[in-house]
């Protein structure tokens, strides 16, 4: 197994990690075989889960720490990375009513 | 936040049954309604929207869970409802598995911490199999209510 693959995102939008973008990392991690954790602080989450995603409570500016091992860590990551740069490709802002 | 500070008690729903995923929103919009938590004007505008919100993307985020929510101008805090499907919801989840427990929730636009903190503490007592477990098998609102409570102590936050 390669080493892990570190990065540090930042929560985009207004409304934060709520359903919509936390069902969109889940869908994302789960195309890579490496394991994905997305942590804020000492609170980490599988990122493959969407209650512990959604159980992270991060808000618009808070910098979580994604880590990946595996075969496709690297990928995975910068999979990761472009999701939350993205702003989560604008269904983030898409709930209200 | 805790749990018992949005859930609206009267509106808990221990033996929903319900046909299909509208149904399901449905009946705990009107429980909210009957509850006072919403006003009856905007019974249908909030049913529309979540119903809105589910086109989205299904919210049965597995484990036999879905938390159906909305942002709506008429209320002015968080406002939220349980409900209980014993016989189980098609709600299109993500897992494909139908839905037994319900957390409905309806925010204020202007307060999206308040939504986001409402998610995180329902999400992280959801992931707890010992909780949804003991909360399926809760059969009055009097039982879910103390489940809620006992939920509520074990946080630290």
């Amino acid at each position: 197994m390669s080493d892990a693959v570190t990065a540090n995102v930042t929560v985009p939008g207004t409304n934060g990690l709520h359903m919509v973008p936390c069902s969109l990392i889940a869908q994302r991690a789960s195309t890579f075989t490496s394991q994905v954790t997305i942590a804020k602080g000492d609170t980490k989450a599988d990122a493959r889960n969407i209650f512990e995603l959604l159980g992270l409570g991060a808000g618009e500016g808070t910098v979580l720490n994604c880590e990946a091992s595996g075969d496709d860590a690297s990928e995975a990551i910068a999979s990761l990375v472009d999701l939350f740069d993205s702003g989560f490709e604008g269904h983030a802002n898409r709930t209200s009513s | 936040m805790k749990l018992n500070e949005f859930v609206v008690a009267d509106a808990i729903l221990p033996d929903l049954q319900a046909a299909s995923k509208e149904d399901a929103i449905r009946a705990m919009v009107a429980s909210l309604k009957s509850s006072g938590a919403i006003p009856a004007g905007d019974e249908e505008g909030i049913i529309s929207a979540i119903l809105k919100r589910e086109e989205l993307g299904s919210t049965g985020i597995g484990n036999g869970v879905a938390v159906p929510h909305t942002k709506h101008p008429s209320v002015d805090r968080l406002v939220a409802t349980v409900a209980l499907a014993k016989n189980g919801v098609d709600f299109a989840s993500l897992d494909g598995e139908d839905v037994f427990i319900l957390f409905l929730l309806v925010s204020p636009p202007d307060r999206p911490g308040d939504h986001l903190r409402g998610l995180e503490n329902i999400s992280r007592h959801l992931r707890d199999q010992t909780f949804c477990s003991f909360l399926r098998q809760s059969s009055t609102k009097k039982d879910i209510i103390d489940l809620l409570d006992e939920a509520d102590g074990d946080q630290s936050s």
